[in-house]
């Protein structure tokens, strides 16, 4: 009973915190305490969102679709080697060390290497947010794997159950929660990959629109993108979670 | 009587310490025989070899006859904890022995669902474990080892995890259970209370490296507590006795 009012409270709070800084900004801009054309003030933001909203749309539609393929192809590379590695003791242990230190290549880095690669459609930037996403996958799904109860997989082999059998039913069911933070991970990954490659050129995309408004210094179109941008980021984000509450049923009769 | 399980002169080592030396112990057909001992001596080890999930270093294990030493998947075998799958219904973790089997998912699970009632299950068929009490776990756990085989059960200490009021009323409902369906029951228990309530033999592992220091036949008086009688606390005297004692050998088999 008094939880509610205080979970009303806590998920008010941000929303307050946030419409204060925004007044805070406006009243700025409209003092004229920054030049205009610096900082755009919030309501013009809002404005260029409004009338740039099916230029925004189409580009995003080009960015989700690298995002998905680049994300897509990941995940099932990932599992492909997550179960081979999971299967292979030596090529888990030759993997993994290199899987970790991949993982700290800055994708920023290699992305006009990609372009000088694969040229400036598709192919570079799908690759990219394939590399992006690939480690981050991998290393969830082989954490995951490992969380599988040994007494289960026990179990399983004095019933005489095979690999395949102890993978479909044990390992790949056990490592769903990880397989699902790492998602959470990888589907932002997925959409800042996606922009930063489209900076480097291309006919479409939110990274593309970003590159093209920031040279006609149309600095409440670039907020704009941005916010679009980390909107997309954040739903896909959200949809993770919902799909994830939606495949484990049980979780919810857990923990009490 | 038919054994249907059989150890013969089991011995094995970790790391070149002995745990098992010399074990032979034996299953009749319908009969629950309880193994008791202290902690660490080694139950869980023999249990691991009779069921094949181990390799013993000398001796053999036969199940009705036929030589079964380091072959897993053919005699049921509960462990310690109840080690059913967090995301499947209670009916699809009791049916997995028959999916295991080659039966066709639906198929098997109207099979275990129509055995809930005889576990004490009834209703419970869509339920995840979660949902579920401990004691009403370990009877679906149960449900799923009889399910798996029924000639030869393994059981390691099936009932430990649960208070001390439901261990006692699980434990009625073992018996009739066992009795119901026949099964043939190897037991592993510390509790001696547990061994003489359950079992109709006892064998005692003690020593270091553990052997069978002596086989007890139990026999006690049919009624509604059988715990509050002489017997049952004059046979709990000695075998606490035998079971502490470990190491001296006892003047032979009584
Ligand atoms: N895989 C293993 N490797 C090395 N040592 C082991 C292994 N398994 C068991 N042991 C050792 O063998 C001994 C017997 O262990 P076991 O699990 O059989 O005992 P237990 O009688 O079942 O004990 P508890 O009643 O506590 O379950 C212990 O000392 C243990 O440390
Ligand atoms: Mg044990």
């Amino acid at each position: 009973m008094t939880k509610k009012p205080r979970s009303i409270i806590s998920k008010l709070c941000p929303i307050v915190f946030l419409a204060l800084i925004l007044a805070v900004w406006e009243g700025v801009c409209r003092a004229g305490l920054v030049r205009e054309f610096m900082l755009p003030s919030p309501t013009k933001v809002f404005k260029a969102l409004i009338t740039e909203a099916p230029t925004l749309l189409s580009h995003s539609r080009v960015t989700l679709l690298e995002a998905a393929a680049g994300l897509g192809l990941s995940i099932a590379a990932a599992l492909v080697l997550a179960v081979l590695m999971d299967r292979f003791t030596l090529l888990y242990e030759a993997g993994y060390p290199l899987a970790v230190v991949t993982q700290t290549i800055p994708t920023v880095a290699i992305a006009p290497l990609l372009v000088l690669w694969f040229g400036y459609g598709m192919a570079p930037k799908i690759v990219l947010i394939f590399v992006a996403c690939f480690f981050p996958m991998l290393i969830a799904l082989l954490g995951g794997f490992k969380t599988a109860d040994p007494g289960v997989l026990r179990l399983y082999r004095s019933m005489g159950a095979g690999y395949l059998r102890v993978l479909w039913d044990v390992k790949l069911p056990y490592a769903l929660d990880s397989f699902f933070s790492g998602l959470r991970i990888s589907v932002s990954y997925s959409v800042i990959g996606a922009v930063i490659s489209e900076w480097l050129g291309g006919s479409g995309g939110l990274g593309v629109y970003m590159t093209r408004v920031r040279k006609s210094f149309a600095f409440d179109k670039m907020f704009a993108v941005i916010i679009v941008t980390s909107a997309v980021s954040l739903v896909l984000i959200k949809l993770v979670d919902v799909i994830h509450a939606a495949v484990m049923p049980w979780k919810k009769y857990e923990k009490n | 009587m038919e054994a249907v399980l059989k150890a013969e002169g089991i011995a094995k080592s970790y790391e070149g310490r002995r745990v098992l030396s010399d074990i032979n112990v034996t299953l009749g057909k319908g009969e629950t025989v309880c193994l008791l001992g202290v902690s660490g001596i080694g139950k869980t080890t023999l249990f691991n070899i009779l069921s094949g999930l181990e390799a013993p270093d000398s001796g053999r294990v036969l199940l009705g006859g036929e030589d079964v030493t380091g072959k897993s998947g053919l005699v049921g075998y509960m462990q310690q904890s109840d080690l059913l799958l967090p995301y499947r219904t209670i009916a699809e973790n009791a049916a997995l022995p028959l999916i295991l089997r080659g039966e066709k998912k639906r198929d098997a699970v109207k099979k275990a669902s129509a055995m809930l009632a005889d576990f004490g299950l009834e209703g419970c068929e869509k339920l995840y474990p979660a949902q579920l009490s401990g004691g009403m776990r370990q009877r679906a756990a149960l449900l799923r080892s009889c399910l798996f085989s029924s000639t030869a059960l393994l059981m390691d200490e099936p009932f430990s995890a649960l208070d001390a009021i439901t261990r006692a009323g699980m434990q009625k409902w073992f018996k009739r259970v066992a009795r119901e369906q026949g099964l043939s029951v190897f037991l592993i228990t510390h509790d001696i209370n547990e061994a003489l309530l359950l079992s109709d033999r006892i064998y005692i592992l003690a020593g270091s490296p553990g052997k069978i220091i002596c086989e007890l036949p139990n026999s006690l008086p049919e009624g509604e507590n059988p715990e509050l009688t002489r017997e049952f606390l004059e046979s709990k005297i000695k075998i606490t006795e035998l079971v502490a004692g470990g190491g001296q050998q006892p003047n032979g088999k009584d």
